[in-house]
């Protein structure tokens, strides 16, 4: 049940865990991480059967959240569900072109943590 | 215009040759054309003009009476009412008439002669006028004197023109050898005066051919005499000149009779009878006087006493005399011969010695030793010895005393040539000497002027200058005024590239700060549980992540506050305080800050970010909020030209800006690199300057890299170099001492 997080802020990983300590615990979901977009990808090449869902950052230096999000719709025939995360002052125009290139669901930063576990339980419901 | 001048110089040229005739006849005709011409005229001003002419052109009238006195009234009239010329000499003029008619000739000549003055200095043609003064001499009889102004005059204008004004004065200086009896000296200078004249007033030379013709007829050379006479009359008869013509048979008349023959003398009397004028002038009874003289000659007596007659009774009317510009008038001396043809003795002698009488008044020499011989004559003929001698005598006498004066006129021609030269000599060296004055004066005034000028030029100059500084002090004021608002422009426009930057960079670590706080109540609440459940190592290791946590609050609670900091440091004037610091961090926090700004503005903005920090960087002293502002300018300016350069190549090309940290000859080194449409050659040089931009209008204020430079060189002794190759990169490589 691995769930890879993509974004260039480091201390999300611990957030994370934190925040997920008890279903990690349970084991309910397992947490992988990447700082980058290009990380991201590196790391679904190696593992990306495992991956049931990618929860990516859009503004990222480099390669964008947007441009993952292409980049895995077009290298997998069956690429997991990704989950964009947006920052407040990224609008309408960031949100058209992740539906457009694919994204299946929206989070807003800053990350309402109860929330998400409800999106993740029925991702992983659905999965 | 041109025909009224030549009119006037026709009408005062017969009054100047012909001093002692009445010029009534001919002046009056001229005159009143001119006076039509002069009613014609509509403006004061043309009005002035053409009395100005008649005033001018116009000499005294030798008659004795004034010549249209009103004339002068009429200028200084005129002249009052639009003051067009300088009234004084006129003035003069019109005082000198009237002395004139009141036959105060000194005082008359004495107006004249200021008048003179007054026009010499005007630089004017007057020979009018100056044939006026030789007229006064001959009547105040003062020869010397006549001699010694024309001699002056004739010296200041050949040396300082004009030169016609030269003409009567030659004929002043011949009339005073003439009286004399010099004749080789006087017709030496009328053919000097008539040589000007042929240049400029063909009548006037006409008629001093004449009087050379006479004035060889009375020395005797009746050659000469014939042939100047004879070479002036085609001339006046090509002028249309009748009364030039006249007074060329009269000349005419007198030279042959002279020479004796009779017959040629009768033909050109009757001639010059034929072509008089019908008033009575000096010529008509001269020539009436010549032409009884004839018959006497041809010993016809009867004929010749009408004429006498007529003769005397005109001469007693208006008291003409026996010596004039038109010959001998001898009328007493016919009447002698008359007399001795008809045997009548008594009569004869009375004729002879009013003759004489009259010749000794008038200090006519030639006819006074003419008469004194013929009355020593006539009393020895007539047996009374003593009367004889006594008028042989006078005769001598006379002689002696012309002779005496003439002593000083007997100069040989050799000498007289070598006076003349010697005259020239002089004048050219007086011209010479004008010259030299004229320049020095001419320079002395260039020099004046010019300093003038200069000195204006330097008075205007320092005005403008002074007036340029105040104008430059209040400009200056007002763009110090503007500086000062251009670089908070600057500043809160860069802030405002920042500001969404900012917000990220806050909203993040706030993020944290609040998640991790939640969680850490979380985890103080199954602690608490734990240690109920008497779960001890459970319970320690929720305080380990407790206390991991806080750590991580407090990070990003800096985080947070190093933004906020910066941000305000960024805004406020810098108090260009320097202070040790880490320029890595510095370059990472404003590289972020540019580039979320820019994320902020544009979403479709990105770029790759590379940073080559070298970790064994030392603290640098700088202000930080400077430096930080030239590294924010650069990476925007970094951002912007990948930006640009991605609208052209679009998904072929992958935006990078990189940079760089490093030491490099003791100083800090930082390169700022990017990929973009970088610097065309033409504008590099350009880009320092202030208010430079390529951005569109209303998107850059033109100030970032010229603040960037100030900074960096004048703020910090630090340099920046740009090294660019337009369409592939550009790279800025900033050195700043540690």
């Amino acid at each position: 049940m691995k769930i890879l997080v993509v974004d260039d802020e480091a201390d999300i990983q611990p957030l994370f865990i934190q925040r997920f300590r008890q279903e990690i615990k349970h084991g309910d979901f397992d947490f992988s991480f990447a700082l980058s977009g290009e990380e991201a990808l590196s790391y679904l090449e190696k593992n990306h059967s495992e991956v049931v869902l990618i929860l990516s950052d859009i503004n990222m230096p480099g390669m964008t959240g947007i441009e993952l999000l292409s980049r895995i719709r077009h290298q997998y025939e069956k690429p997991p569900p990704v989950v964009m995360m947006i920052t407040a002052y990224n609008d309408d125009e960031n949100r058209n072109q992740a539906i457009q290139n694919g994204a299946n669901e929206f989070l807003t930063k800053p990350l309402d943590f109860a929330l998400l576990k409800e999106k993740l339980k029925t991702f992983i419901h659905k999965d | 215009m041109k025909r009224i001048s030549v009119y006037l110089s026709f009408v005062f040229c017969l009054v100047a040759i012909s001093p002692c005739l009445a010029q009534n006849d001919f002046a009056h005709a001229e005159m009143d054309s001119l006076q039509k011409v002069l009613a014609r005229q509509r403006t004061t001003k043309d009005s002035l003009i053409v009395v100005q002419k008649l005033v001018d052109f116009t000499p005294v009238r030798s008659d004795e009476t004034l010549s249209y006195p009103d004339h002068y009234k009429m200028l200084l009239d005129l002249n009052e009412k639009i003051k067009l010329i300088d009234p004084a000499p006129y003035q003069l003029m019109l005082e000198g008439n009237r002395y004139w008619a009141k036959r105060e000739y000194n005082k008359s000549l004495r107006s004249f002669q200021q008048a003179v003055e007054l026009f010499d200095k005007q630089h004017k043609v007057i020979f009018p006028l100056l044939i006026n003064l030789r007229i006064l001499y001959n009547f105040l009889n003062d020869q010397g004197a006549r001699l010694g102004y024309f001699q002056k005059k004739l010296e200041y204008y050949l040396v300082n023109g004009p030169y016609e004004n030269t003409a009567p004065c030659y004929h002043g200086i011949a009339g005073y050898y003439l009286y004399k009896g010099a004749y080789n000296q006087a017709i030496n200078n009328y053919m000097k005066g008539a040589e000007v004249f042929r240049k400029f007033e063909p009548t006037f030379y006409v008629q001093i051919l004449y009087v050379l013709g006479m004035t060889y007829n009375q020395w005797g050379n009746f050659d000469k005499a014939r042939y100047y006479a004879g070479k002036a009359l085609p001339l006046s008869q090509k002028q249309n000149d009748t009364s030039g013509i006249n007074y060329g048979y009269n000349t005419l008349s007198q030279i042959e009779f002279n020479a004796g023959r009779y017959d040629e003398a009768m033909k050109f009397a009757d001639q010059c009878i034929r072509t008089l004028s019908k008033n009575v002038t000096q010529r008509v009874v001269s020539i009436f006087t010549t032409k009884a003289g004839i018959y006497l000659k041809l010993n016809q007596p009867d004929l010749a006493l009408p004429l006498l007659n007529k003769a005397q009774r005109w001469t007693d009317s208006a008291g003409f005399k026996t010596v004039s510009s038109v010959g001998y008038t001898e009328i007493d001396y016919d009447f002698y011969e008359y007399y001795i043809s008809k045997g009548n003795t008594g009569e004869a002698e009375k004729a002879l010695l009013t003759a004489y009488k009259k010749s000794s008044n008038e200090q006519g020499v030639p006819l006074q030793l003419k008469y004194a011989r013929e009355l020593g004559y006539f009393y020895q003929k007539h047996n009374q010895p003593e009367k004889s001698e006594r008028y042989f005598e006078q005769y001598f006498k006379v002689y002696d005393a012309q002779e005496a004066g003439l002593h000083d006129f007997k100069v040989a021609q050799y000498e007289i040539d070598q006076n003349d030269r010697a005259q020239r000599d002089h004048i050219s060296q007086l011209k010479q000497e004008k010259a030299v004055q004229d320049y020095e004066l001419g320079r002395r005034n260039a020099l004046l002027w010019g300093s003038l000028v200069v000195l204006a030029l330097i008075s205007a100059l320092l005005v403008f200058i002074y007036r340029q500084l105040q104008i430059n002090k209040k400009t200056l004021i007002s763009l110090r005024k503007t500086q000062r608002q251009l670089i908070q422009s600057e500043k809160m426009a860069s802030l405002g590239e920042l500001t969404a930057g900012i917000a990220h960079e806050i909203q993040n670590p706030l993020n944290f700060v609040n998640n991790f706080a939640e969680i850490n109540v979380e985890l103080l609440d199954e602690m608490a549980t734990e240690l109920k459940s008497g779960d001890k190592d459970e319970a320690v290791a929720i305080a380990s992540d407790i206390r991991q946590n806080l750590e991580k609050i407090r990070h990003h609670g800096q985080r947070a506050d190093g933004i906020v900091k910066g941000m305000l440091q960024h805004s406020r004037a810098s108090n260009n305080t320097k202070e040790p610091t880490d320029v890595n961090k510095l370059a990472d926090e404003y590289l972020r800050l540019a580039y979320h700004g820019l994320r902020a503005k544009d979403k479709s903005f990105n770029a790759g970010l590379e940073t080559n920090f070298d970790a064994g960087l030392p603290l640098a002293n700088l202000v930080p909020q400077d430096i930080g502002r030239v590294l924010l300018n650069l990476f925007t300016n970094a951002f912007y030209a990948t930006e640009q350069k991605k609208k052209l190549l679009a998904a072929n090309y992958s935006p990078v800006v990189i940079v760089s940290t490093g030491i490099e000859n003791g100083q800090i080194k930082i390169r700022v690199r990017d990929n973009g449409t970088g610097i065309p050659e033409h504008i590099k040089e350009k880009i320092m300057q202030p208010f430079f931009t390529t951005k569109p209008t209303g998107e850059g204020t033109g100030l970032g890299l010229s603040m960037s430079y100030d900074i960096l060189v004048k703020g910090h002794g630090g340099s920046i170099d740009i090294d660019s190759k337009e369409g592939e990169y550009t790279e800025f490589i900033i050195h700043i001492p540690i």
